[in-house]
């Protein structure tokens, strides 16, 4: 699990250099996705519940963004994309087009479902955090 | 100070903002604190997702924005400025000043963001279960569809095209070296090479919108996301099924 993290941290690090993040905070953003794949890998292995896992790795995550945007005083989009998208169900897109090209419709709907069970459990997880006041993340 | 010149200024850290895709509430907070902090009367702003109005005095301003690409830096040194702008460490002139910089500052190199692009492919193969040749393929194709990408872009192509041509060329580049003899896993390899690719900043600005209650924005955007995300999993999918096809179901 270790190694995966860290795997996710240069992942993550290259991600946010594509997007022009400056050099002082692409460090934090590495951070950020490498918490978010610690929690998701976690989860996992406790107790394989895959919905539980990313809404929770983004419920923290999106807290993480918000502390560290306060105090970098950059924007919380610079953090928050980069830890969301290591939990991004890229796969289970193109495998659901994929299902549908090939007209294997049994596997496209599988896929499919499970693309829009994982999108809006990122989406919630950021919601709920985005509810929340912004004086809870100011530092103390 | 003029208030045409507030206006050029407005205008152009509107642009600035709204063309580095930063989400749309930002954009209208900060043009409302910059212009409220130099001008006592009335002023109003509105954003949408291509353009925006600002309105000082009697004067209106129209602005569209026809390109958008992403560079997250000149975002956050913009809200920086408006920071100092409006808690007065920086007077009218200095701030035009420092704008102007901000505007003509280079983005990273071709060489370095391709690279970041080949790494950012290779380790996402790597976390979703690749083996060393399958994160190297990726990373062959990672590098290559960046620099074709890129300069699809330069030319101005509609994002959809672009996408599209990212998904298929993502897909042969892919099975080329798989047959070629370079890694093992092709659908995992797909899944490593398409990651820089997948709208994650349109997902993410279009929640903040909506979360904002901007729905005109935070609507398209999402629908922005979800053309892009469908352009880039038709063109790598109907490449994988004609590669099945024709090999009799050996690559799939």
């Amino acid at each position: 699990m270790i190694f995966e993290m860290f795997v996710s941290f240069v992942a993550v690090l290259a991600f946010a250099v594509i997007f022009d993040v400056s050099k002082s905070e692409l460090v934090f953003c590495g951070i950020s996705g490498l918490v978010s794949e610690g929690i998701y890998l976690m989860i996992m292995r406790v107790n394989n519940e895959e919905a539980f896992a990313v809404l929770l790795a983004a419920l923290i995550t999106t807290s993480l963004a918000r502390i560290l945007a306060n105090i970098r005083k950059v924007p919380v989009t610079v953090y928050l994309i980069c830890a969301i998208i290591p939990l991004v169900p890229g796969a289970g897109m193109y495998k659901t087009v994929y299902g549908i090209i090939a007209s294997d419709y049994h596997r496209a709907a599988l896929a499919g479902i499970d693309t829009i069970k994982t999108a809006t459990e990122i989406a919630v997880g950021i919601f709920l955090v985005f509810a929340l006041p912004n004086k809870i993340f100011l530092k103390k | 100070m003029e208030i045409s010149e507030l206006m050029s200024f407005a205008a152009e850290v509107g642009e600035g903002l709204l063309e580095s895709g930063a989400e749309t509430k930002r954009v209208e907070d900060t043009l409302d604190r910059i212009i409220k902090h130099f001008y006592e009367g009335y002023s109003e702003t509105l954003v949408v997702l291509t353009g925006f109005f600002v309105n000082i005095g009697s004067y209106t301003r129209t602005v569209r924005v026809q390109h958008r690409s992403i560079n997250l830096d000149k975002v956050s040194k913009i809200n920086m400025l408006s920071r100092d702008i409006v808690s007065d460490k920086i007077d009218f002139e200095g701030a035009v000043i420092r704008l102007r910089e901000i505007m003509a500052q280079k983005p990273y190199p071709l060489w370095l963001k391709t690279i970041s692009a080949a790494m950012c492919c290779g380790f996402f193969t790597i976390l979703f279960g690749g083996k060393v040749f399958d994160a190297l393929n990726s990373v062959i194709v990672g590098a290559m569809l960046h620099m074709i990408i890129r300069t699809l872009r330069l030319h101005k192509t509609a994002e959809f095209i672009v996408t599209f041509t990212g998904g298929v060329l993502l897909a042969v580049f892919t099975v080329i070296l798989y047959i070629m003899g370079l890694g093992n896993n092709i659908s995992i390899m797909i899944n490593g090479a398409l990651m820089p690719l997948l709208p994650g900043l349109a997902i993410t600005n279009a929640l903040r919108d909506i979360i904002e209650g901007d729905y005109i924005s935070g609507g398209a955007r999402m629908f922005d996301a979800v053309v892009v995300a469908i352009a880039l999993a038709a063109g790598a999918g109907s490449v994988m099924y004609m590669m099945g096809y024709m090999t009799g179901g050996v690559i799939q």
